[in-house]
């Protein structure tokens, strides 16, 4: 189905009109209402509340139905949800004590890790603690080969007596990781059957069906954080679904993973690794839905809120993906600091910058800012809650760029003289600097930082950054998009409508998606071409019965295949797409081609080896109604001449690095196809753009406001 | 004191965006070369490093995450003698030049050098340079220590240029094709490293364009400023006075002696080398170059760790080593494995300081880490090559106990077991953390590991370590106890080191990594984390009572089933409560 057709592909009944997508955030938990019939969107946003998450949004549903005047909560056809509780019980540490059993000799892969010091010069870093201490971690005598065959079955009263010590130690949950056993799962399964028997109330992970994949350190870390957050999760979602049954919604409950789908509640029991990064993925995925329905098939999705920002490279409309990502970074948000997680995810960058983070003057004289922030207690200086350490939000108001009386639509005063004082005294002083000076300075080197992350992640993923334009949004993303996007030389970039619940509305266009990974590390030419295709069809077959399960017949199924190919000799992966018809040579060429497009230039001679094959399949992806509802009414409503100019006022221009005279708009005043030359400033009610000289914004007819550099 | 007088002022938030964005450019090009360079031990390992530099060959910046600091300091030195052969007035456009002879580059062969002069128009604007160690460069086999000369440590590099006006040039291609053991990888990691330069450079020159500026060097004399300021006032707080350390450990015949002696004088500080062993007739000789990059490192670490590394935070040492020892090395001495001693210069340079900065050393480490290589007979059926790192323990911290497995002073990255499985014939039987190999201390150094793997298959495999810390253990500081000491074995007898041993099938080797240096007195130790210890298995019971004199209750022992924090209170033992609870 097309996008701009009234209803939404899979959800036709007329009486199951209603589909919901909420999203807990550290801050706030959003909620979204779609109407199936009409296409139109409405929009809540409740505090989190912590200790039960899903007392928020289920609060947050209910006002929003009785707003919109929904009688009856079985009127709600789908609800999607995304939720952070996996990736904060594991920050948090809030998991039940939790044991190991790996291969007699191999039970410290996870202390050990890769071996490396993620910053050369600091003495003093720090190591995240491995989720098993080492005093509930056990070795079983067993043994798998490379190639899958097992020289060493299972001592079953070796590891009984191991399952025992466990027991006695109080473990309530067991993550299983033998060598090799993505080869051969059979070890494994052997010990799971002794477990259930000896722990018969614990939760068991098996590294061969939570990632099946080669190499022990990241696959033991995932399967331990698998099994570690799995009864919470379990918990969770059991409290959550009475609470909407209380509310009369018996709707099909749909969980977004890190990967860009949705899956059962069930599938986020068993693995519940897999919805660690579920609200920044379904922020990407919004970021490219939006891609899609205004034909821009590539560009950079940046999120930026009150601590960090976080920014996706979406590729031919879909985020781009990793197959590795790290959670719970201890050590200044420094790549290394944190516990690898193998599993399927969009590939989001994370950057210890935003709103809140304290700018100060090192030891060099020079200029940081980042990565302590000011959080949302005591807040930036300009909050009036205490803070006295200067934020980028004290830089973006000093410059003029935030509207003191307008911040949240208006909710917060923001006190200019405490932020004046705060940059006065922390950058302007020790740099012998005016105040607005040293504001500018913060504001663009906070650009830097953000792009230099950008241009790295682009980089990493094997694309060129200047082609691609910048959808932005969270609090503090549009008023940094133009500095950003002049930096990478971004064409454009552009504020979708609900900036400020972009995670929520993403996850009305997330397709159900299972993915499923095979190891085989061998030479493509060396290889016995039938067990591809077997392997494809085993887990095919198995995507088929999970997509069955979860509703969907399957001529609405479709799958991704991909390799992670290689060099033989290399030790990077490249996940290229795959067209199995075409067999080992069109693999192989297709490998060639995004190498090339990655790196440059090819190796001719050098055979090329499969490390993983893949297959996601997917359900069918739900189209949206173009823009609609809180937005475009009120778009209709004030479609007058200059009804959008709110005022003026000075804000600081970098290139002539003086105040000017700015018209300031009101974003949903704006009309479809109206043109605004920067500078400019356009406001709505959680967030600001800023629109640079030289540039020229206007608004789609997706009431997407694009700014064109 | 020097007085640094201050330059026409140069806007100071241009000179931070400049840094950062040059920064973020050398970064983006350190992923690409790694992430397409073949070597594992460049790939995998990070051992390799780019920088950019202006066009008098002053380092400006350099990648953040390279692991190797040999060549992280290497790099420079290694600039400044290709600009002497050809000055950057005789290079043009599309010019890349390839070198890497040993005494001017990070200290031996296999670390090749390219380095890409950056042009906007027909004027030079700044040089990038990177550097890898690719997996082999000829001569005698995995940096072997037999070699009697330099020669016998590989194909050398006098400064060429790889590609002429943008013209590659076969012939030195074939010079390297025709004189290393895996040709296809050390081309491909040169390519990488041709590629990363070749992008990196299109990108500074667009930056610039940008920013409107047509050199670098104003703002680059800025930053150096900054940072000669900001190691000045560091050294000067640290107390004048002479400080003097030294450090004994393996050889091969003998062993050998690194002293070094540090002067601290108002905002100066200089680090002399003599009082150290003489050259030897074995490869493990350390030119100058590699010596001052670890020296400089250790300072690094210990006075300003967050001052990024240029040439203006170098102005204010002076590092020097007498002709003739160990760790200045001239032609023809032999370097192949220089490695082992150069990275135990930070060591002693620490334990020298122990007294001036007490708050701001740490305890011996493994020094440079284990590189194992293993490979195939010639002739064998089934060909194969492959290497791995293997880390011992951290010196423990002033503040907090040593971390486990890791290199120190570099900071490469191993390769994991299943990996090495499938591309050789080795089979592991354990990688696991040693009891007891911590060094006792107020805080415990970091415990090294055991590595037991056996040989399979039907034919002899070519075996080397560069195993080091066999007979002097890293030692303690500030009255800390040394850690373990290194040992090997095989199960048909003795195992040398850093040469090659032909292994047969059915061969059980054991390769124990020493334990990192402890800090302070252990019978300090808070007794709660010695018993956390005990119940981990870092320290065994025994040790607990004999070096730290804490004798633990038999509730303890009834924990190794796993209740024992139920009799106990104290720090993380509170946290698992909690853990357990929830």
């Amino acid at each position: 189905m097309k996008a701009g057709t009234s209803s939404v592909a899979g959800y036709q009944t007329p009486d199951r009109r209603f589909v919901i997508g909420s999203d807990i955030g550290g801050t706030f938990t959003d909620v979204v209402l779609l109407d199936v019939v009409t296409g139109s969107v409405r929009v809540g946003k409740i505090l989190t509340t912590p200790d039960d998450p899903s007392a928020a949004v289920a609060q947050a549903i209910q006002e929003l139905l009785a707003a919109h005047g929904v009688p009856d909560g079985s009127a709600v056809r789908t609800v999607l949800h995304a939720t952070t509780l996996a990736a904060n019980a594991i920050i948090e540490r809030k998991g039940p004590r939790t044991g190991l059993l790996a291969t007699d000799g191999f039970t410290d892969a996870i202390e050990i890790r890769d071996e490396s010091r993620y910053d050369p010069f600091d003495l003093f870093l720090e190591m995240p603690s491995p989720l098993v201490p080492r005093r509930l971690r056990r070795g079983v005598v067993e043994r798998t080969q490379p190639d899958g065959t097992v020289s060493l079955a299972l001592d079953r009263s070796q590891a009984g007596a191991q399952l025992e010590a466990l027991r006695d130690a109080g473990v309530e949950a067991v993550a299983v990781s033998l060598l090799h056993s993505y080869a051969n799962p059979q070890n494994e399964r052997a010990l799971a059957l002794l477990a259930r028997e000896i722990l018969p109330h614990a939760e068991i992970s098996l590294s061969s069906e939570v990632v099946p994949e080669i190499r022990e350190y990241p696959r033991t870390s995932t399967t331990i954080a698998n099994v570690y957050v799995q009864r919470l999760m379990a918990d969770y979602l059991q409290r959550l679904r009475e609470r909407l049954e209380r509310l009369g919604i018996d709707a099909e409950l749909l969980v977004m993973q890190s990967n860009g789908g949705v899956c059962t509640v069930e599938t986020a029991c068993r693995f519940p690794v897999r919805v660690v990064e579920s609200g920044p993925a379904a922020g990407a995925l919004g970021a490219s839905y939006h891609a899609r329905q205004t034909g821009r098939s590539d560009l950079l999705a940046f999120d930026m809120g009150g601590t960090t920002a976080k920014a996706a490279v979406i590729a031919s409309g879909e985020p781009r993906r990793a197959t590795e990502f790290e959670v719970a970074r201890i050590w200044r948000f420094k790549k290394g600091s944190g516990i690898p997680l193998k599993t399927p995810v969009v590939d989001l960058v994370e950057i210890g910058a935003g709103g809140g983070s304290i700018s100060y003057v090192d030891g060099v004289g020079r200029l940081r800012v980042g990565p302590e922030s000011a959080g949302s207690r005591p807040g930036p200086a300009c909050y009036g809650q205490g803070g006295t350490a200067p934020t980028v939000t004290d830089a973006d108001l000093l410059l003029g760029y935030l509207d003191p009386h307008f911040f949240l639509g208006g909710k917060l005063t923001l006190d200019v003289d405490a932020a004046t004082r705060a940059i006065s005294r922390h950058v302007a002083a020790p740099l012998g600097l005016d105040v607005f000076e040293a504001a500018w300075g913060i504001h663009k080197l906070v650009n830097e930082t953000m792009a230099g992350a950008l241009l790295t992640a682009a980089t990493e993923s094997g694309l060129d950054v200047r082609a691609l334009p910048i959808c932005a949004f969270g609090g503090a993303g549009p008023v940094h998009s133009d500095g950003i996007g002049r930096i990478l030389r971004a064409p454009e970039f552009f504020v979708p409508p609900f900036a400020g619940v972009a995670s929520a509305l993403g996850l009305l266009s997330a397709p159900i998606k299972f993915d499923f990974v095979r190891s085989a590390m061998r030479r493509l030419r060396e290889l016995d071409w039938s067990t591809v295709t077997r392997a494809y069809a085993e887990m095919e077959d198995e995507a088929r019965m999970m997509m069955s399960a979860a509703g969907l017949p399957g001529e609405q199924v479709s799958f991704q295949r991909s390799a992670d190919l290689r060099y033989a000799g290399q030790g990077y992966e490249l996940e290229t797409p795959l067209e199995l018809e075409q067999g080992r040579e069109g693999v192989a060429s297709a490998f060639r081609r995004t190498y090339v497009q990655a790196y440059g230039r090819e190796m001719p001679d050098v055979p090329v080896e499969v490390v993983n094959w893949r297959v996601a399949a997917v359900g069918i992806t739900p189209t949206l109604p173009r823009g609609s509802g809180d937005a475009t009414s009120a778009m209709t409503a004030s479609d007058k001449h200059d009804a959008a100019l709110k005022g003026r006022r000075p804000t600081f221009s970098g290139v002539k690095r003086a105040f000017e005279d700015t018209p300031v708009y009101d974003r949903y005043s704006l009309s479809p196809g109206r043109s605004i030359a920067g500078p400019a400033i356009v406001e709505e009610r959680e967030s600001t753009t800023l629109v640079g000289e030289g540039a020229t914004a206007h608004v789609d007819d997706f009431a997407n406001l694009v700014v064109r550099l | 004191m020097t007085s640094l007088a201050a330059p026409a002022r140069v806007d100071p938030i241009l000179v931070d965006v400049f840094w950062t964005r040059l920064t973020s450019l050398v970064n983006a090009q350190d992923v690409a070369m790694r992430r397409s360079a073949f070597s594992p031990i460049v790939r995998e390992a990070a051992d390799c490093s780019i920088g950019i530099f202006d066009t008098r060959g002053n380092l400006v910046v350099q990648a953040v995450t390279s692991g190797a600091q040999g060549q992280i300091f290497g790099l420079p030195a290694a600039l400044q003698h290709a600009l002497r052969r050809y000055p950057l007035d005789q290079l043009a456009p599309g010019d890349v030049l390839i070198t890497n002879e040993p005494y001017s580059n990070s200290g031996h062969q296999y670390d090749v050098t390219v380095i890409t002069p950056v042009f906007a128009g027909d004027r030079p604007v700044a040089i990038y340079a990177s550097v890898a160690h690719v997996g082999d460069i000829g001569g005698l086999p995995a940096m072997s220590v037999q070699g009697k000369d330099v020669f016998e440590g590989g194909l050398i590099l006098p400064v060429l240029k790889l590609y002429s006006r943008g013209v590659r040039n076969d012939d030195v291609y074939r010079i390297i094709e025709s004189n290393v053991r895996l040709p296809v990888d050390v081309i491909g990691d040169i390519n990488a490293m041709v590629g990363a330069t070749e992008v990196g450079s299109r990108r500074l020159v667009e930056f610039l364009t940008e920013v409107g500026l047509g050199s670098i060097e104003p703002i680059a004399d800025e930053i150096f400023l900054r940072c000669e300021r900001a190691m000045r006032a560091a050294i000067a707080a640290v107390p004048d006075g002479t400080y003097e350390g030294t450090l004994d450990t393996d050889g091969i015949d003998e062993p050998i002696r690194l002293a070094v002696r540090i002067d601290v004088r108002g905002d100066e500080m200089s680090l002399d080398f003599s009082g150290t062993s003489p050259i030897s007739r074995f490869s493990m000789n350390v030119p100058f170059t590699f010596t001052r990059a670890y020296a400089t490192y250790a300072v690094k670490c210990a006075l300003t760790p967050e001052i990024p590394n240029n040439q203006g935070s170098l102005r204010s040492l002076r590092i020097s080593a007498p002709d003739g020892c160990i760790l200045n090395a001239k032609s023809p001495a032999g370097v192949a494995m220089r490695h082992v001693l150069g990275q135990l210069v930070p060591d002693a340079v620490l334990s020298a300081l122990a007294k001036a900065l007490p708050g701001r050393v740490i305890g011996q480490s493994i020094g440079g880490v284990w590189f194992q290589s293993v490979s195939s007979l010639t002739g064998a059926s089934k060909p194969f090559q492959t290497s791995w790192l293997a880390a011992g323990g951290m010196g423990a911290r002033p503040n907090k106990d040593g971390l486990h497995c890791v290199g120190f002073p570099t900071a490469l990255l191993t390769v994991s077991t299943e990996v090495i499985e499938h591309l050789s014939p080795l089979r592991f039987r354990r990688r696991e953390m040693l009891v007891d190999s911590g060094g006792p201390g107020r805080f415990r150094g970091g415990c090294g590991q055991l590595n037991t793997f056996e040989v399979t298959g039907d034919a002899p495999v070519v075996f080397l370590t560069s195993a080091d810390r066999l007979r002097f253990p890293p030692q303690g500081i500030i009255g800390g106890r040394p850690g373990g000491h290194g040992r090997l074995s095989t199960s048909t007898g003795p195992l040398r080191s850093k040469e090659p041993v032909v292994l047969e099938p059915g061969v059980v080797v054991d390769m124990y990594l020493p334990g990192g240096g402890g800090y302070g007195d252990p019978r300090e130790r808070d007794r709660d984390l010695v018993a956390e210890d005990v119940l981990d298995g870092f320290v065994s019971r025994d040790a607990a009572e004999h070096d730290y004199g804490v004798r633990l209750d038999a509730a303890i022992q009834s924990s190794e089933g796993g209740d024992a924090d139920k009799h106990r209170s104290g720090g993380q033992v509170a946290d698992m409560r909690r853990v357990s609870e929830t």
